[in-house]
């Protein structure tokens, strides 16, 4: 007999279908139970039937028989009163199983027993039992299986994954005691919303799943074939397991007052076989309401079809109870919220004194709703015990929490207590090698047995670690540990600390420099591993209002580095395009420990920053025509009228308007260029700007106001649009040119006739459709026939670079240039003018 | 797989005023904020312009309940293919309430309409493959859609312009071509339900990852780039009832309106 997993290298396997439904059949009485009611001791009272209903699936061609053990883990048989038979029963199940199976098995076609471990009734996630119970329940049932040498574990139609994983548990106590292993099928029922009953959605319970030793992912029961495609494809999509996949027979209808399936055995055949092929599956049967008969439809189905290669590719996440979070996510990092932590925050912390339950979860609720990504919630607190604390807390977060959690303690049994609550994939925060390598051992073997991810920090015998070099050294310890453990790569965090370049300290000046190489080390070497890092200590001792620039800008350069997660306090996270030029550039110097032109940075920042500071509180420090820069760059039309009086006061009209406003604009246009500003805000700018060239209109001379550098806007003939050609005209007019706008649809003549009567410098055309596009080119044409060469700019949704050179040009004699965007318009004014 | 559907109902259906929070619920928001309104996914991370976006989305929303009036004008029709051409036939008025529409008359002079398409000759793929031949024998349906927000919020958005309220012209104008898009999603919605072949539980996130049978065409692309065919499916909605044109560059007025087959097949794609 090959070994299952060796068999499925090359092979795929077809499982038995139902078997309550045919122990229906044989319409046996309550003494065929021996009085019990439990499908499962007719292993003792009718080992016949059971061996005859194997018999028929291996006959219809089942290459996989499932142990009639459903119900019999000890948890379940205690409702029919049969616990003390546990053991009894899956030893006669296994039995019947491994000696059929036997007669069928050639060397061909080898047939295999699977242990069938069913969920029960209880939910821990909704808290009906609790992880150490089942894991307890459990034992007894799964030691049986696998010291009858079921060739394969099924844990299935799973509700709940914290069962899983409290089943998974006992698997592996189990495997540790009887010094073997034996392989293990996991298999959900999604229902037909897409979720297991407890709310988890596909994917979040693959990645529950991805970095734990079981060998294939499956779902079963629930539905039938017709709906579970989705659920398949994203499996198959995202799986680095086998996939299994055991229909019902059909969506449940009523007939004749029973229940039944709508499926025949052709179209359940067909169907199954056809996600099979699509998804290459390779455990395939049948659940709830198939027969024999189903069975041998899919194997006549799947007669010809030979299993494809199986990819093992996929994308490391977190999980909750409801959804899974990529670890690599697009912008990077990861967002770690950090103010659930006793140790961070003074009022998270009295709110667990006063134990505030629901409180603290409103502090982890708004955390999610900024963009968290995960949340660190640490409940350390001296006066009170860790572990009931987590007791009561984490089973809210459990049910309340839509992102992955990261536990934030040093307490080995903390750390258990809180796993066995989580229902999901978390990280813990984390271990290190103070204690040496025994303790960090201790950490690792948590993490393996129940599955989560763990940051090491940067901390040896001797201490936090400065240098790129004891960083590397203590990063190569955790990965050896992890390896002799057993921890996959994938489930590694490393923190390679970072300290405060506050101080000014000569031993500290490089330290930032040291955590950025190391970073940069992680991503290049260790793709595998994830870097993270608590940002905001770099800023530590500074004053608040300097220490948010720093760390934005630090954080900046940790991400270009590759730097997956940051933990942070996201609400303070200021953008790096609203921080000043100038002061980007001192704290870059301070980060790399350079000279800003020969002074040092970090006063140089103190210094600037107060300037900024002030600048930001209040602008009445300011002078009116830095006043008056601000308000254009801000969008902001609060007391407007007082600074323009201002600069009244001092200046003519115009020349506030070129002097000041238009280069105002123009560095509006620069942030925009550099992808700083939005297209949004910029308008908002723009609005500033008519307000205040409005406001000055009235002072100013007729003859002043520029007619000599005009343009002729017009959408063409039959096109409606002008979004494009207003926001054209509202930058250029907004920079100081005069617009004549002739509006929509304007045909060729209309054009013509404009021209010649405002003898406009430059003309502009606008077209969205591909159609207009065309009367563009006709337009081009006719105003080349009235002698018109005037320099052209045309834009539009379906026009390109190519065609404005290929099509449009040659058709006229002045220059025609393609408009990308708003600010096109503007450059091509500075051009040809 | 069988794919023939079997409609609840078909002909036309119009229907005049739809409750612009239904739709509001309907718009994709990564379309509107990111490819509309030009910022970027990663600007939601600060908090300031998550805001200001929010904050946008909420006014325009408003302004939309008093400036928008969403109507909608749908239909599901018997038809078959031949060749590259769509024809789609006259109901029976004994047809109302009929699924088995194999009974329909498929001779020349039950033809309504006529849709011709030309075929991609480097993909060899023509929209009309995905439908039951006149050979078949079989009939097959096709579901037609126009949606529009009216008149109104393009004189609003003029207005807006005029009074210098250039951020806001620009994130009306956006919030409007991202309602009619939802609102052409909502009726594309509306037909598979009564196709019989949307699933269960529908959500709005299967509209945005386009997680359901069937796909939404609009004319002005490679499998339909003769723009006048619209003209005829434009015919049959009626329409002009609602306010609809097509002018002489074959475009819809009013400006945020928006006209589509929808085409069953499970396996239709773009291309």
């Amino acid at each position: 007999m090959p070994n299952i997993l060796d068999y499925l290298k090359e092979n795929f396997l077809i499982f038995d279908g139902a078997m309550g439904t045919m122990i229906q059949k044989y319409k046996l009485s309550k003494d065929d139970f021996g009085g019990y009611e439990c499908n499962d001791y007719l292993n003792i009272s009718k080992p016949d039937i059971i061996t005859e209903i194997h018999k028929q699936y291996l006959q219809a061609g089942a290459q996989v028989i499932e142990t009639n053990t459903f119900n019999a883990s000890e948890l379940s048989l205690q409702e029919y009163g049969l616990a003390d038979k546990t053991k009894e029963i899956n030893r006669a199940g296994v039995r019947i199983a491994k000696s059929v199976a036997a007669r069928f098995s050639t060397i061909e076609k080898p047939c295999f027993v699977s242990g069938s471990v069913g969920p029960g009734t209880k939910l821990p996630s909704l808290g009906h039992i609790n992880f150490n119970e089942i894991s307890t329940a459990y034992y007894s049932q799964i030691e049986t299986l696998v010291e009858e040498n079921v060739d394969i574990l099924q844990i299935e139609t799973n509700q709940d994954p914290l069962h899983i994983k409290a089943v998974l548990n006992a698997c592996y106590r189990v495997f540790d005691k009887q010094k073997k292993t034996v392989p293990i099928i996991v298999q959900a029922t999604i229902q037909d919303n897409g979720q297991m009953l407890v709310g988890t959605d596909v994917l979040a319970f693959l990645h529950t799943f991805t970095t734990m030793p079981v060998d294939v992912i499956g779902i079963n029961c629930g539905t039938g074939p017709q709906l579970m495609e989705s659920y398949i494809k994203t499996l198959a999509e995202n799986s680095n397991k086998y996939i299994s996949l055991l229909p019902n027979a059909g969506l449940p209808v009523m007939e004749n007052g029973e229940l039944a399936y709508d499926l025949t055995a052709q179209e359940f055949a067909k169907m199954t076989a056809d996600l099979v092929k699509k998804y290459n599956i390779r455990m395939i049967g049948g659940c709830c309401g198939t027969t024999p008969e189903f069975i041998a439809a899919l194997a006549k189905e799947l007669a010809d079809y030979k299993a494809g290669p199986h990819s093992f590719d996929y994308k490391n996440h977190l999980t909750s109870l409801f959804s899974a979070q990529a670890i690599d996510v697009y912008p990077k990092p990861l967002l770690v919220g950090e103010r659930a932590n006793t140790n961070g925050s003074k009022k998270f912390k009295k709110l667990l004194e006063e134990d505030k339950w629901d409180e603290m979860l409103e502090t982890c609720k708004e955390q999610e709703d900024q963009g968290a990504h995960v949340l660190d919630i640490c409940l350390t607190h001296l006066n009170r015990n860790e572990v009931n604390d987590i007791n009561t807390f984490f089973p809210m977060l459990n049910s309340s929490i839509q992102v992955p959690l990261m536990i934030d303690t040093t307490s080995l049994d903390a750390i258990e207590a809180a796993l066995k609550c989580l229902s999901g994939k978390a990280i813990i925060n984390s271990c290190n090698f103070e204690e040496g390598d025994n303790n960090v051992r201790n950490y690792l073997q948590i993490a393996k047995r129940l599955n989560s991810a763990l940051i090491c920090l940067a901390i040896d015998e001797t201490g936090m670690a400065k240098s790129f070099e004891q960083k590397l050294h203590i990063l190569n310890r955790f990965i050896a540990l992890a390896n002799e453990v057993g921890v996959p790569k994938e489930n590694l965090f490393f923190d390679s600390l970072t300290f405060s370049l506050a101080t000014g300290e000569e031993s500290y000046r490089n330290s930032a420099i040291e955590s950025l190489k190391m970073i940069d080390y992680i991503e290049k070497n260790e793709p595998k591993i994830s870097s993270i890092m608590g940002v905001s200590n770099v800023s530590f001792g500074l004053n608040p209002k300097i220490r948010k620039y720093l760390n934005a800008v630090f954080l900046s350069e940790c991400v270009r580095k590759g730097l997956d997660a940051a933990i942070v306090d996201a609400s303070k996270l200021i953008p790096i395009n609203e921080i000043d030029k100038d002061i980007y550039e001192i704290c870059t110097k301070l980060i790399y420990n350079e000279k800003h032109d020969d002074e040092d940075a970090l006063l140089l920042l103190a210094k600037s920053i107060v300037v900024e500071a002030n600048a930001t509180d209040s602008t009445e420090n300011l002078n009116y025509n830095e006043q008056l820069e601000n308000k254009i760059i801000k969008g902001n039309t609060a007391e407007l009228d007082i600074v323009l009086n201002k600069a009244l006061a001092e200046k003519h009209a115009h020349e506030i308007i070129n002097d000041l406003l238009i280069p105002a604009m123009q560095k509006v246009g620069e942030l925009f260029e550099n992808g700083r500003l939005q297209l949004p805000f910029v308008l908002k700018s723009a609005e500033v700007m008519k307000k205040s060239v409005e406001y000055l209109k009235p002072m100013m001379a007729e003859s002043s106001s520029n007619k000599n550098k005009s343009m002729l806007l017009a959408t063409v003939k039959g096109d409606v649009h002008d979004i494009g050609k207003n926001l054209v005209q509202i930058i250029l007019e907004n920079n100081g040119y005069n617009i004549i706008d002739l509006g929509v649809k304007q045909t060729p003549q209309q054009i013509k006739e404009a021209i010649i009567m405002h003898k406009p410098q430059s003309l502009g055309l606008s077209a969205l459709l591909i159609k207009s596009t065309y009367y563009m080119k006709e337009t081009l044409e006719f105003l080349k026939n009235a002698d018109i060469n005037i320099p052209v700019i045309c834009g539009g949704a379906a026009l390109n670079k190519s065609f404005v050179e290929k099509e449009l040009q040659p058709v006229y004699n002045g220059k025609v240039v393609f408009g990308k965007d708003a600010f096109s318009g503007l450059e091509f004014m500075k051009e040809v003018l | 797989m069988n794919y023939q559907i079997k409609p609840h109902c078909i002909g036309l259906n119009q229907v005049e005023r739809i409750d612009i929070e239904t739709i509001n619920n309907w718009i994709n928001k990564k379309m509107l904020y990111f490819k509309l309104w030009g910022f970027k996914p990663d600007d939601m991370q600060d908090n300031n312009i998550k805001k200001e976006i929010e904050n946008a989305h909420k006014r325009m929303f408003e302004w939309a309940k008093t400036q928008c009036s969403p109507s909608i004008s749908y239909g599901i029709f018997p038809c078959q293919t031949d060749k590259d051409m769509i024809m789609i036939y006259k109901k029976k008025d004994s047809c109302e309430n009929c699924v088995a529409c194999n009974l329909l008359s498929t001779s020349a002079d039950n033809v309504l309409k006529v849709l011709f398409f030309e075929r991609d000759q480097e993909h060899n793929i023509s929209i009309c493959d995905y439908f039951n031949t006149v050979n078949s024998g079989v009939i097959d349906f096709l579901g037609c859609q126009v949606v529009t927000l009216g008149d109104k919020p393009v004189q609003f958005a003029k207005q807006l312009n005029d009074e210098n309220q250039y951020q806001d012209y620009f994130y009306w104008h956006g919030y409007c071509s991202a309602l009619t898009e939802a609102l052409a999603a909502f009726t594309h919605g509306k037909i598979r339900k009564e196709m019989g072949i949307a699933k269960e539980n529908e959500t709005i996130e299967d509209e945005w990852t386009m997680n359901y049978r069937s796909r939404r065409y609009s004319f002005g692309y490679s499998w339909s780039t003769d723009m006048s065919e619209q003209f005829k499916v434009l015919d049959i909605l009626k329409a002009k009832d609602m306010g609809i044109i097509m002018n002489e560059s074959d475009e819809l007025e009013p400006e945020f309106s928006t006209c589509a087959l929808v085409i069953h097949h499970p396996e239709a794609k773009y291309w």
